[in-house]
């Protein structure tokens, strides 16, 4: 008799992300949301190039907490696929495949968006 | 998977090829062409990754380096020679990478096979508007917006 209690493959409730599967799923999203950014990107510069008050429409919707969010989300995005996509880059190169190696840089990508993030609203503000 | 994937060559040449190998495969009612692309979209990723590289960390330094971001900062900034040729080899070189990008995703995710060849259909077509817009701003705001 098979005993049914027993976890299934992949055993899903106990089944933690590998940190390498979750920066590969990051890279995805991340880059989903860039291509939105480059709306908005090419929204600024269409708002700028139709004078004023468009502009200050679009400062508006910026300064909003929607904006602000969007803002700070958008530039953790950009460098998080900057710093995955080097990473991505050394792996073509044929470098980095080893699983503790793969795993570090996953930790040093999550960290280094992290910073270069905090450290260009440190900047900016 | 005939047919979608010779929409989306990236060389003329492969693109006349191929139309042509579809052509024939459809007389001999046969389904042999493969897409012809994956090598040539994986090096148009990694070479267009470069340029976005270097032009984001350019855009980053440029938006650290303005004063403020109301209407005439933001005119100043664009309102130069370089800054607008950067910019729109930003938007360009971005939008183009983008577009690799979606399409990989859409080729992933969607498996109707009409629903996928619309899909990237939509996805080019709205990046070409992107580049179109962000041109036109960037050389209207150079002739005195």
């Amino acid at each position: 008799m098979i005993n049914n209690d027993r976890p299934l493959s992949p055993h899903l409730s106990i089944y933690r992300w590998p940190i390498t599967m979750v920066t590969s799923i990051f890279h995805r999203a991340t880059g989903l949301a860039l291509s939105f950014g480059l709306i908005v990107l090419t929204l600024w510069l269409f708002d700028v190039a139709m004078g004023e008050n468009w502009y200050a429409y679009f400062l508006d919707i910026m300064n909003s907490i929607i904006g602000r969010i969007f803002l700070i989300s958008i530039s953790l995005a950009f460098f998080y696929h900057l710093s995955n996509g080097i990473r991505h880059l050394v792996w073509d190169s044929g470098r980095g495949f080893k699983k503790s190696t793969a795993d570090a840089s996953a930790w040093l990508v999550l960290m280094l968006s992290l910073i270069m993030t905090s450290l260009f609203w440190l900047f900016r503000l | 998977m005939v047919g979608v994937n010779a929409f989306f060559n990236y060389d003329i040449i492969i693109l006349v090829v191929s139309l042509v190998r579809i052509s024939i495969s459809f007389k001999k009612g046969l389904n042999i062409i493969s897409s012809n692309s994956g090598t040539a979209h994986f090096w148009a990723q990694r070479l267009s990754a470069i340029g976005v590289f270097f032009t984001g960390l350019w855009f980053v330094y440029s938006v650290l380096q303005m004063p403020g971001f109301e209407y005439y900062d933001a005119l100043e900034f664009i309102d130069t020679p370089f800054n607008s040729f950067m910019l729109i080899f930003l938007t360009l070189i971005m939008a183009y990478h983008s577009n690799l990008g979606i399409q990989v995703v859409v080729e992933d995710y969607v498996h109707a096979h009409k629903l996928k060849l619309v899909s990237l259909i939509i996805s080019r077509l709205s990046h070409i508007l992107l580049v179109g817009v962000a041109i036109f701003a960037i050389i209207k705001i150079r002739l005195g917006a």
